[in-house]
């Protein structure tokens, strides 16, 4: 599932809902704003065109990898240092193909998804 | 016939505008639109080579035709997460 959001995310409990009898593994990344001496970031998108690639994405894992579910949440607008930017979140039977889905996404993500970082000093 | 034009990051500055419609003739490309754009906004022109272009919400390349109520955007390379 593709979500693309103002709002904050809480990793818990969507990792929680993640738990299914059939899952053996779910591996989560977290994108953080960075304190690299800045206030903060924005985030802007072309969101129809990063829903539509973000869904591509998901529907390429799911042909590559053996995976139960994936979750993507990204955000946009100011985010302060320390806010959430970006949650993958990847369950499967086992651990290696959660663990190659979720680094799978977050790389491509980055390749394909019309979304800029501007820093805010 | 009428297209819509969007720009994000670099691009929208230096245009100035997040959006615009344009009339432009048949069989026009994507790379015709953008030399065009360029002539009204100089600022495009050192942007040029760091140009990515995306037709209905897929990547695009600059040879490619327009057609009637075609929805094209220039940004510079992407970079979230």
């Amino acid at each position: 599932m593709i979500k693309i959001t103002k709002r904050d995310f809480s990793p818990d409990e969507i990792t929680r809902k993640m738990k299914k009898p059939e899952v053996g593994a779910v591996v989560s990344f977290i994108g953080i704003v960075r304190d690299d001496n800045i206030k903060g970031m924005k985030m802007e998108m072309y969101q129809e065109m990063a829903e539509k690639e973000l869904k591509k994405l998901e529907n390429n894992a799911r042909k590559i990898f053996d995976v139960n579910d994936v979750m993507i949440i990204h955000r946009y607008g100011r985010l302060k240092v320390g806010d959430n930017i970006i949650l993958i979140a990847v369950s499967s039977a086992h651990r290696k193909d959660a663990f190659r889905t979720c680094e799978y996404l977050v790389d491509e993500l980055k390749r394909v998804a019309p979304i800029w970082k501007e820093e805010i000093k | 016939m009428k297209i819509t034009v969007k720009f994000f990051a670099g691009h929208r500055d230096a245009v100035g505008k997040e959006k615009i419609e344009m009339k432009v003739k048949k069989d026009v490309t994507i790379n015709d639109v953008l030399n065009s754009l360029i002539k009204r906004h100089p600022a495009l022109e050192q942007l040029k080579d760091y140009t990515i272009a995306s037709l209905n919400h897929n990547y695009a390349k600059l040879n490619e035709k327009l057609k009637e109520g075609d929805e094209l955007a220039f940004f510079p390379p992407v970079g979230g997460g």
